[in-house]
């Protein structure tokens, strides 16, 4: 049975940066430091007006296969999650798969998944690995939230930042690579994230236009990406310190084994919360949101692309993966680096706006 | 324990939480009565109490916590 390993990462973000003083002059410098204290989160890239999370993914995927001199009639597979696509139909797979010039064997296809996306797309490649539909396969995980928040909604916007990931799967010995999974579900919480006038259920008219501002002074509509913070925050706490201790049970490790525990991107003090409940001492722990804010179902693997970059992923490294959020779901990834190691591309993280149709 | 000393109990907390040192708090207070009641500090009171109390708020409730009166019922 073929088995996939991770041999290559790199992530892409926009070069344009939300700033604290730009959201202070909209929401008040208070409110946004009572936010930013605890979020960590300084700066935030968001996309301008013309730049999709197609186009980050884009430019990740063909930064890393130029990088690495990946022919790219050689890909069997091609996995793009986001929520933030360019179309309702047809999936962004399909762009991209043009854009990049993948064969017509390359199979391509979305997922529609969140902040969680990053274990599940890794779970979903591997089963095509295992299954021999695969021996070379690209992870795109990109998402581009700014474009779908009300700029008055001050909970969101001083959150989120938009960027994508590209993730390279090759065939690999059994004790390396993607080694195990541990994914669910609690579906009482999907209100808790969401977007309402999005698709079949809730049509878009003018009513879904309006404007309602929330008890804490968060304005949206029912067509802007909505949160439940509190809500999802709580959840976030309680249930993935379980989660993560099933996980290790289920594959028989423990956090002495672990090199690295890198968390969904959320907020700071959400990770050093989890982190804490935990136990994992501070030369496992790693934060990449402070000057490129939460990139949602990008923000894992842009985490794990950045530790590479930063040289804290040895050879051999056993490294855990936890995502969250909507859903409410969560996805643990267990990840044995190869003995020669992941090298960083040395390629730019960030897209600046040219055209779009000639973006590299 | 008497409500009014659990009431007291989440007071203290509702002050660290809020950096308010001299605020009073009723059963129907509200992020209404405080600008600086935002979602951030509905999460750490509702954590502070977990902990002060030894008690796991259901997140369907922290979700619609509105007043102290819904916290208040579930101190045990």
């Amino acid at each position: 049975m073929l088995h996939a390993a991770l041999t290559a990462i790199h992530h892409v973000v926009p070069a344009r940066r939300l700033t604290a003083a730009e959201l202070e002059a909209r929401f008040g410098a208070k409110s946004v430091q009572s936010i930013t204290s605890l979020s960590g989160i300084r700066e935030r890239r968001i996309v301008e007006p013309g730049m999709t999370a197609s186009d980050l993914a884009f430019a990740a995927a063909d930064r890393l296969l130029e990088a690495r001199g990946i022919p790219r009639p050689s890909l069997d597979v091609l996995v793009v999650t986001t929520q933030t696509g360019d179309y309702q139909i047809p999936g962004t797979a399909y762009v991209l798969h043009e854009r990049l010039g993948l064969s017509p064997h390359c199979a391509a296809f979305d997922l529609a998944q969140g902040c969680s996306a990053f274990p599940y797309s890794l779970a979903v490649a591997q089963g095509l690995f295992a299954a021999g539909l695969a021996r070379r396969a690209l992870v795109l995980n990109a998402d581009a939230v700014s474009s779908i928040l009300h700029p008055q909604d001050r909970t969101l916007v001083t959150l989120h930042g938009d960027g994508a990931t590209a993730t390279l799967l090759e065939t690999a010995t059994a004790n390396e690579g993607l080694l195990g999974f541990h994914l669910g579900t609690d579906s009482s919480g999907w209100r808790y994230l969401c977007m309402p006038a999005s698709g079949a259920r809730q049509p878009r008219d003018e009513s879904t236009r309006r404007e309602i501002t929330d008890e804490f002074g968060n304005v949206r509509t029912a067509e802007h990406f909505q949160m439940n913070g509190q809500a999802v925050f709580h959840f976030a706490i309680h249930k993935i310190p379980e989660v993560v201790g099933e996980a290790l049970g289920k594959f028989g490790v423990s956090l002495a084994d672990l090199d690295l525990v890198i968390l969904h991107q959320a907020n700071r003090f959400m990770i050093q919360q989890i982190y804490k409940k935990l136990g994992v001492p501070a030369e496992k722990q790693f934060f990449y949101l402070e000057d490129v804010g939460n990139l949602s179902g990008a923000a894992t693997p842009a985490a794990l692309s950045e530790a590479v970059r930063q040289g804290r992923v040895r050879p051999g490294a056993l490294i855990l993966l936890v995502s969250f959020g909507v859903g409410l779901s969560w996805g643990i990834a267990l990840v044995r680096v190869g003995p020669h190691g992941l090298v960083p591309i040395s390629a730019s993280t960030e897209l600046t706006l040219v055209n779009p149709n000639s973006q590299s | 324990m008497t409500r009014a000393q659990k009431l007291d109990r989440l007071q203290e907390i509702f002050r660290d939480v809020l950096d308010q040192p001299a605020l009073h708090i009723t059963e129907s207070f509200s992020p209404a009565d405080c600008p600086e009641w935002d979602s951030v500090a509905t999460v750490q009171i509702v954590l502070a109490a977990e902990a002060e109390f030894a008690m796991r708020v259901p997140t369907a409730t922290v979700a619609h916590l509105h007043c102290v009166r819904e916290l208040l019922d579930l101190v045990p």
